[in-house]
């Protein structure tokens, strides 16, 4: 039915908190360039816009007439011009549900950059077109371009402190084996799996949005 | 302090530490053993006066702080707190500028609380306020730069623990101040986010300082290609809104400036005229509970704050 496919794009992200999947379906298939539904939204609209333009070259003295408000509109032609109306709005309405849809999935994928950075978990990965993670890069060139901008001679980093400081030192147990690495501060630490140090906030966020240790609350 | 002085032997080190470090009482019996004692030791007192670049106590007609012995507690409490110009003497306040320890600040010049207090105010009113505010490029920079100046001090090698316990305090109000820049920072980028459209369009470039006005110019075109790719190169060119020359109205998301907020009057009305029909009197420092467009203005010049 026609304009069911978008109201199906829209409850998928009303119910997923975070970037709904792919339809079961389809993701078999190997090369998906596109969410299936997205795609057959799209031939929704062409159709829909085809229907129109058929219409439209068929009569073209309907055209001017709409145009001119003709008042001696016959029955028939009034028909005629309800049905276009009609799926003008139809086709209008899947414009804005499929852009409603890409646009949340967007914001969504903000809010990722923020919480993540750089590396993007894999499980998320497989969520995404193709045109998402290129959106997505992109979007992280931006915020380090802002970044820079910022902090010539500062180290002002927006990406960091996300939440208000509560103290310098942090507790953080390695969940990933990591090998010896330099930190500014604390010197040489041995990020072993199942340990936990003490070290500065800031030199450790980056690991937290890593996934690589964990803070001990 | 005692950077310049301090760097005898590790005995001595160790001695001052145990004088200095033991609580309220060792903090008393330092501040009575006078000015002679604070050249080889550093006490929380000393410690403050450099917290001092943060907070900006206002350091004239200083009464001479030995005297006034309290606990050690109370000195780091009163941070904030009027009281805390009494820790500093005039002497005190000469030797430290003799000593340089406060590189290139200017201890008459202490305006940073009004600062730091400014751009707390900001921060509220950027988050509670549906609108974009104007971007304050003057205090922004001037919070940059004693962001910069603070950091170059904690540059200083730390010696001893007692150096370290008052350098993590110190580190941690930098923190705090370095926080609520980056909040409001982001909070504008959050904002310009969710508004591109509508600044792109309605070009509000006044609001907006150049880098943010760099990265909503490429948010908008990333989006625009990102549309693109995911849905208008499978159907045709003229249903894109992007290739109008003007985007229909419909498109765009006006921030809803009828949303309510909190609102604290710093000034008193006797009638203040929210619209043409609606007044009210208005009392100094009460809170009220309004649309945002009706106190606009206000916030504006100042008169207002969002809480």
């Amino acid at each position: 039915m026609e304009a069911q496919n978008a109201i199906k794009l829209i409850k998928e992200l009303k119910t997923n908190k975070f970037l709904p999947k792919f339809n079961v379906f389809t993701s078999v298939f190997e090369l998906i360039s596109q969410d299936p539904l997205v795609l057959e939204v799209c031939t929704e609209i062409t159709n829909q816009m085809d229907r129109i333009n058929q219409v439209l070259s068929q009569q073209q003295h309907l055209y001017l007439q709409i145009a001119y408000r003709d008042p001696e509109f016959d029955r028939e032609q009034q028909q005629e011009t309800t049905k276009l109306i009609v799926e003008n709005q139809n086709m209008q309405r899947n414009i804005r549900c499929l852009l409603a849809y890409l646009n949340t999935r967007a914001d969504r994928l903000h809010r990722l950059a923020w919480e993540s950075g750089k590396a993007m978990p894999e499980h998320i990965k497989d969520k995404l077109t193709p045109a998402e993670i290129t959106y997505y890069q992109k979007y992280l060139e931006n915020i380090d371009q802002y970044n820079k901008s910022l902090s010539l001679d500062n180290n002002i980093d927006l990406t960091v402190d996300l939440t208000p400081p509560k103290e310098l030192f942090i507790e953080v147990r390695i969940k990933k084996d990591y090998g010896t690495i330099m930190l500014p501060e604390s010197g040489q630490v041995n990020l072993q799996r199942n340990t936990t140090h003490l070290l500065r906030r800031s030199e450790v966020d980056h690991l937290i949005k890593q996934g690589i240790v964990a803070e001990v609350v | 302090m005692n950077y310049s002085e301090d760097g005898g032997s590790p005995l001595q080190n160790d001695y001052g530490h145990q004088s200095s470090n033991t609580g309220g009482k060792a903090a008393n019996k330092g501040g009575q053993n006078g000015n002679q004692k604070k050249n080889q030791f550093m006490t929380p007192a000393d410690y403050l006066s450099r917290e001092q670049d943060i907070y900006g106590g206002d350091l004239n007609g200083l009464e001479d702080m030995i005297d006034n012995s309290q606990d050690e507690e109370r000195q780091i409490d009163s941070l904030n707190a009027d009281h805390a110009s009494s820790f500093f003497s005039q002497s005190f306040k000469n030797q430290l500028n003799q000593n340089q320890i406060l590189t290139g600040f200017n201890m008459s010049d202490c305006t940073q609380n009004l600062q730091i207090k400014q751009l707390q105010q900001l921060l509220h009113n950027e988050k509670s306020s549906p609108e974009l505010l104007p971007y304050q490029t003057i205090l922004i920079d001037k919070v940059t730069k004693l962001i910069n100046n603070q950091e170059q001090q904690l540059q200083a090698p730390v010696r001893d623990t007692d150096d370290r316990f008052f350098f993590n305090i110190h580190k941690m109000e930098l923190e705090r101040v370095k926080y609520m820049l980056k909040s409001y920072l982001r909070t504008r980028i959050l904002k310009i986010e969710r508004q591109v459209v509508y600044i792109i369009e309605k070009d509000l470039a006044s609001l907006l300082s150049d880098p943010e006005m760099q990265y909503a110019w490429t948010l908008y075109e990333n989006k625009k290609n990102y549309f693109q790719v995911a849905m208008f190169n499978k159907i045709p060119t003229t249903l894109n809104p992007f290739e109008k020359d003007q985007l229909e109205e419909r498109m765009i998301t006006v921030p809803n400036s009828s949303e309510f907020v909190f609102a604290r009057f710093l000034k008193s009305h006797d009638v203040f005229h929210f619209t043409k029909d609606i007044e009210a009197k208005i009392d100094k420092d009460n809170i009220y509970f309004l649309p945002y467009s009706w106190i606009k203005e206000s916030l504006q010049v100042g008169e207002a704050e969002l809480v």
